[in-house]
């Protein structure tokens, strides 16, 4: 209740009048109980209200409430007892969390920055060093999944095969290219169930082709 | 002679504000569920709140689990409080909202169990005895006769020494319509007890 000075203006009996309950209360600034305490002493007005106040304020204490304190906590350490929730107490989230609303602004504002920071951080690294892809497993769940989600053949072409070559290869042999060239420069083709023993044997046919194998072990070699 | 704020917690040294201090530690302690530390601001609280609680509801009956509602909130909300207000205000205003929301329930008449005289200490005389009560039956009727709003400022003010700032963060309202609240607030009280006020005392 301190900081702001109070002007005693034109209406200074209302003014005053209207802060006699908190003077007689003791809440009220230095400044403002100043201005009041000078004015009383020339106001006989303002000295009748003040006393009134005063006695309004010693009839309401006279009549104070007493409650049972034994009783009522009593009664309160039952309703505690028999909540018996799951609760945070003593918890490292309620220490940070008390601890946060607590500290200073600026504190806050410097941390949800560091944190901005780091989590930026984070993102671009995620972002630069994400799993290379050319380790891709073959066996993995696109592989199983045949040639209705993924791959059932693995071929490896000749080093001297063209670009042309190797599309003419997987267009006579109904084949799709699922993924590849992996790090052994093999591909993965996709061919319709039920036709992966004879794209087998056209593929080993071809003069482009070095290698092909059926990953689910049916084709033989 | 102006009369001492009253604080909750006694504390080593004098001073309001190591007795905020000493509050606000123990709704720490509250926070890390210290039962020993609740039941001490509970007890430090509870005439506190018994008097406001009465004050505002005028229903007795009421005030002990308005009481205990307000401080089952302390218990379980202890570390929400954030220091940016006094525990007092913190709490006064659970109470106030306590109050209202009960008040706002509860519609049947105003039981005044004030003009029963049965608790007079043992040395005023049976005339005085006689006077006192009725002039606290006439006060109490006079405070029926405001608002649950009016009286938790006149509460807040005369019996509890909390600043008109203060009273505003607890009911949750300006400055200025704390002190129109206790404007009209000490006009009614004026009229309804005009000319017994000065036999009081």
């Amino acid at each position: 209740m301190s900081g702001r000075v109070f002007h005693i203006g034109a209406d200074v009996h209302q003014k005053v009048q209207a802060l006699l309950p908190w003077y007689v209360g003791a809440s009220l600034g230095a400044d403002e109980r100043a201005s009041v305490e000078a004015h009383l002493a020339e106001c006989l007005r303002c000295q009748s209200e003040l006393a009134w106040e005063r006695r309004l304020q010693a009839a309401h204490e006279d009549g104070d409430a007493a409650g049972d304190v034994e009783r009522d906590f009593a009664l309160l350490r039952e309703r505690i007892a028999g909540a018996a929730a799951p609760r945070r107490r003593g918890g490292l989230a309620t220490r940070l969390l008390r601890g946060w609303h607590r500290g200073p602004a600026w504190m806050r504002w410097a941390m949800l920055a560091q944190c901005a920071a780091v989590a930026l951080l984070s993102v671009t690294l995620l972002v630069l060093h994400s799993p290379d892809e050319r380790y891709r497993t073959l066996g993995g769940p696109a592989v199983a999944t045949g040639a209705a989600g993924g791959g059932n053949l693995i071929v490896r072409f000749r080093p001297e095969a063209t670009e042309q070559e190797m599309r003419r290869v997987l267009r006579d042999s109904e084949a799709r290219l699922v993924y590849g060239p992996t790090t052994t420069d093999a591909y993965l083709l996709a061919v319709p169930a039920g036709r992966e023993q004879a794209a087998v044997l056209r593929l080993r046919k071809e003069r482009a082709v070095l290698l092909v194998e059926s990953l689910d072990g049916r084709a033989a070699p | 002679m102006l009369p001492t704020p009253r604080n909750a917690v006694p504390t080593g040294d004098a001073g309001p504000l190591s007795a905020e201090r000493a509050e606000a530690r123990l709704v720490g302690c509250v926070a890390l569920g210290e039962l020993p530390a609740f039941e001490q601001l509970y007890r430090a609280y509870h005439p506190r709140l018994t008097r406001f609680l009465d004050r505002v509801t005028r229903r007795p009956g009421l005030v002990g689990e308005l009481l205990n509602d307000t401080m089952l909130v302390v218990w379980n909300r202890a570390e929400t409080y954030n220091g940016h207000c006094k525990v007092s205000t913190w709490i006064f205003a659970i109470a106030y909202r306590k109050a209202m929301k009960a008040l706002g329930r509860w519609d049947e008449p105003v039981q005044d169990e004030s003009s029963d005289d049965s608790a007079q200490p043992e040395e005023t005389g049976p005339e005085q005895r006689l006077a006192q009560s009725q002039l606290r039956a006439l006060l109490a009727h006079a405070l029926d006769g405001l608002s649950a709003e009016q009286r938790a400022v006149v509460a807040l003010t005369y019996f509890h020494g909390i600043g008109y700032r203060e009273i505003g963060e607890i009911v949750g309202c300006p400055v200025d319509t704390v002190k129109t609240r206790m404007f009209h607030a000490r006009q009614r009280l004026k009229t309804l007890l005009a000319g017994r006020l000065e036999d009081w005392l």
